[in-house]
């Protein structure tokens, strides 16, 4: 089993980070691989990198199980496109895990669809995982408007 | 066929742009992000990259306004389209002093509320955009046009 962890490039997330770790020390069958950010930690059970480059985060993506990352809409279109399960816990904008509250409201919007789980607390990690672990990742979000943008955008440009 | 310049923060900002890639087709686009490795993403489109701004990143915003500038004189583009975040406002803030017509899209993580620099882009943006429809607000507000999902 692949699991992929990634909570992006703006500010660490290391309650994500620290729980992943103590996860994958007690799940040793689990390849566990996580995009960390500019963090101080060093996980112990974990391979891991600050930063990966969009073509390595798309071949992690194509080749994990599941992935547990915070709620950043990069990793939720990416997911969709490979459908594979998200386990997802909001950065807090009170503990400056982000200089506002907007995770929250993203997760809001995503809960109960197929393919995601979202979690608020990090106590909820190892349930979530196993949950998703086997089940389909689905397309999370489509709204079918992307052409209408588009036209309006290349109309704009011509004008 | 016009100038183009397309500017997006890394990670889902970036991500949104490269949703709407096919508006650059038959136009000269050059990209700005606020890392270097998303450089081969555009190949062979040039591509500059700049520090990211944030209210965390204060000083950094001399150098990203300084290397804006430069990339402005140089490209000379028509048209400036950011998806955000902060470096985003900035380039259509300048853009616009130099003659650009400029647009910002709101990004589709902005859900229940423009996000800061979204509210901000009002006053620089020639087509100012959310990708929610509740948000959208015929009279002082951005306009809802479909989104990238």
């Amino acid at each position: 089993m692949k699991v992929f962890v990634t909570v992006g490039s703006m500010l660490p997330f290391d309650r994500l980070v620290c729980a992943m770790d103590a996860w994958a020390k007690e799940h040793s069958e689990a390849e566990v691989f996580a995009q960390v950010g500019e963090t101080s930690l060093c996980p112990a059970n974990m391979e891991y990198s600050a930063m990966i480059s969009p073509s390595e985060y798309r071949d992690h993506f194509a080749a994990c199980d599941v992935v547990v990352s915070h709620v950043g809409m990069g990793t939720i279109i990416t997911a969709s496109e490979f459908c594979k399960p998200l386990v997802m816990l909001p950065r807090r904008a009170e503990l400056k895990e982000l200089t506002n509250n907007h995770q929250f409201e993203t997760a809001k919007w995503l809960e109960g669809r197929p393919g995601i789980r979202i979690i608020y607390s990090d106590g909820e990690l190892a349930e979530a995982i196993s949950k998703s672990i086997g089940s389909d990742g689905g397309s999370i979000v489509e709204t079918g408007t992307r052409g209408k943008l588009i036209n309006t955008l290349r109309q704009f440009i011509s004008n | 066929m016009k100038k183009i310049l397309a500017v997006a923060s890394a990670g889902g900002h970036w991500t949104e742009m490269m949703l709407l890639k096919e508006i650059f087709d038959g136009h000269d686009v050059a990209f700005v992000c606020t890392m270097e490795m998303y450089r081969s993403e555009v190949a062979p489109n040039r591509f500059y990259a700049i520090p990211g701004v944030s209210r965390l990143y204060k000083r950094s915003i001399a150098v990203s306004v300084a290397k804006l500038l430069f990339i402005l004189v140089r490209e000379k583009p028509d048209v400036v389209i950011t998806t955000g975040s902060a470096p985003g406002l900035l380039a259509i803030f300048f853009s616009k002093m130099l003659g650009a017509r400029t647009v910002w899209i709101d990004s589709i993580a902005s859900i229940e509320q423009l996000s800061l620099s979204g509210r901000m882009a009002k006053k620089f943006a020639d087509l100012w955009i959310t990708q929610w429809p509740h948000l959208a607000d015929p009279v002082d507000g951005p306009t809802y046009q479909g989104s990238v999902l």
